[in-house]
């Protein structure tokens, strides 16, 4: 397995408290690989160590044999990009803006935008299906129309390793959908190694290569999603109960979680039979 | 109308505003000189009391007013982006308190140096301004991060207690000195000599390109500081320098005009909503309408209600803290 990202003994957290410990991760080359855990349990936190953006109290983020936060911010910004978690959307910007922001990486100070920059920006605007609204304001968007302009920002950065966290919140199932073709489309076309945080597990299994399974600050699997979505490690990671079936069409495993683990204890000690 | 023309075009109609207000500006006042006179002085300036009055008093107060309007709209500007608050301004994080109670110290304690008041005056009001900087970030500034909130609540807090602190120290003084600072509190461009235009601008051209080098920051800056670090900028660094800058500027501006409000909430605002939030545009346009709005509001306060004359800073306050209410109820 190639991989130009690993960390290594990688801890962070806030204010001197970790929130998660001692990992260990490679991040697999043209991949979309998503973690998966709990609420809290430190998959934001990883996210946000990996792409930088938070320091590590200790260990290391190696991009291409080089330690992450040790390199010039303005470098790393060409080599990965992040669409952070509930982004503010600025007022008075059009589409197109925002997009072109994705090029500070590659600008000086004063310069304006340059004739392959500007390429660049038009081809993120037709890559997630934004030509036609690239004049319109940000504000007047829809919420899945605000939330692939941040994904075209993304991509105006050029970068081979995208890093997504939770970019389907907030949305209804259909843009969820959008979202998530759009970064398999990525992907498979232009080879873009995704990473991201998912909270919908079928969406995790649906459009993921590999799984990372987090659970209390620790890494606890990782694998395809065939090796680790398992009634054993739903129940683990998750605190559920859960029936995992093949997809009647896309021959994937999808889990049907039907109680939590405290309820099935609860009732084994003599508690209502109810389900 | 398409985007490139609007680009042109409203900078283009605000000079032209700001070049009848100055024509306008020079003939009004305690008195009415005819054009004709106004422009032979202006071209053969001669020892005629007309001529001196427009060229010794009315010319430096419409530059400096022009001056301190786009200091202040582009404070405002930098430092509502810098704080991701819509309502920064100068005035409410207590910067024109702090640069103006610095100043009324130096008025105090330093008489000595009255001499060369114009080299110490914009030293003090900078050291001031800084000073207030300096205890918000302490009071802001939660596990390490800086948290806009509560630099915003902390200057509303400052800005009281430094006027506070003025009103005390004016009581003590005599009558005059509690004239001068009365009228700084109120704002009032009090300079009226080419002398003070000379003191704001070399400070003027040092601090406006700082700001102005920075606007591709400025922009990424409004998208919120994990966006911003994601794309490389080094946020913490960015936002002190900005911070610094833009206090700075203020504090000059605060030290020859006096506590003049609103010009750096509405100007940007005003700026935002005709030529959206892109700071290549939003930054000269902003000081374009601070110009504007001191100019027009100075000229009022000194026309309007003769022979009085009206502090500009009351003028603004009047003017702008209605349209600022309507902007509030529309827009939150």
């Amino acid at each position: 397995m190639q991989s130009r990202m690993q960390a290594k003994g990688l801890s962070a957290g806030y204010n001197g408290e970790k929130v998660f410990r001692e990992l260990d991760l490679d991040i697999p080359e043209g991949k979309i690989t998503t973690l998966i855990g709990s609420n809290g349990s430190g998959k934001s936190t990883i996210l946000k160590t990996l792409c930088r953006i938070l320091s590590p109290d200790s260990g290391y983020v190696y991009l291409d044999g080089e330690a992450i936060h040790k390199m010039p911010t303005k470098l790393v910004a060409q080599k990965l990009a992040l669409l952070p978690q509930g982004a503010q959307t600025p007022s008075g910007i059009t589409v197109n803006d925002l997009v072109e922001y994705g090029r500070f990486p590659y600008r000086s100070s004063l310069g304006g935008l340059s004739v392959q920059d500007r390429e660049i920006v038009g081809w993120a605007l037709a890559s997630t299906n934004m030509t036609e609204l690239s004049h319109r304001e940000m504000g007047e968007l829809s919420g899945g129309q605000q939330q692939r302009a941040w994904i075209a920002m993304a991509l105006a950065q050029k970068t081979e390793l995208l890093f997504l966290d939770e970019p389907t919140t907030y949305l209804d199932i259909s843009h969820q959908l959008e979202i998530l073709y759009l970064l398999r489309k990525l992907n498979r076309e232009n080879g873009v190694t995704v990473v991201m945080v998912l909270h919908d597990l079928n969406h995790a299994i649906m459009f993921s290569d590999y799984l990372v399974a987090i659970k209390n600050g620790r890494l606890f699997a990782s694998g395809t999603p065939t090796e680790i979505i398992t009634p054993q490690t739903l129940r683990e990671v998750f605190d559920v109960e859960a029936e995992v079936i093949n997809h009647p069409i896309l021959n994937v495993p999808v889990c049907l979680p039907y109680r939590t683990t405290e309820q099935k204890e609860f009732m084994e000690k003599g508690g209502e039979t109810e389900r | 109308m398409k985007r490139a023309h609007k680009h042109y075009l409203i900078p283009l109609v605000l000079l032209l505003l700001i070049a009848m207000g100055v024509l306008l500006s020079v003939n009004s006042g305690y008195a009415r000189i005819p054009y004709p006179t106004v422009f032979q002085s202006l071209l053969h300036p001669s020892s005629g009391e007309a001529s001196v009055v427009v060229i010794q008093f009315r010319l430096p107060r419409i530059v400096l007013s022009l001056l301190c309007g786009m200091g202040l709209a582009l404070a405002g500007c930098v430092m509502q982006t810098v704080t991701g608050n819509p309502l920064a301004d100068p005035g409410i994080l207590g910067i024109n308190a702090g640069a103006g109670f610095a100043v009324m110290l130096f008025l105090a304690f330093f008489p000595s140096l009255h001499t060369r008041t114009m080299v110490f005056q914009p030293i003090f009001a900078i050291a001031g301004g800084l000073c207030t900087t300096g205890i918000l970030y302490l009071f802001a500034k939660r596990r390490g991060k800086l948290h806009p909130a509560y630099f915003l609540l902390g200057g509303v807090g400052l800005a009281a207690l430094f006027s506070s602190f003025m009103l005390i120290m004016a009581s003590n003084m005599d009558n005059s000195s509690y004239q001068i600072v009365a009228r700084w509190l109120a704002g009032n461009i009090w300079g009226t000599s080419w002398y003070q235009v000379k003191t704001l601008l070399p400070y003027l051209l040092l601090l406006v390109p700082i700001l102005f080098a920075r606007m591709n920051v400025l922009d990424i800056l409004t998208l919120g500081e994990n966006p911003a670090l994601a794309l490389g900028v080094r946020v913490e660094r960015e936002r002190r320098i900005l911070l610094f800058a833009s206090v700075a500027l203020t504090s000059v501006c605060v030290s020859v005009s006096g506590g003049i409000g609103f010009v750096g909430l509405v100007s940007p605002h005003i700026a935002r909503r005709v030529i959206g939030g892109r700071h290549r545009a939003l930054m000269p346009v902003s000081m374009l309408f601070g110009a504007l709005m001191l100019l027009l509001a100075d000229t009022l306060g000194r026309s309007a209600f003769q022979p009085r004359e009206i502090p500009v800073g009351i003028v603004i306050s009047v003017l702008a803290a209605p349209y600022f209410l309507f902007l509030l109820r529309k827009r939150f």
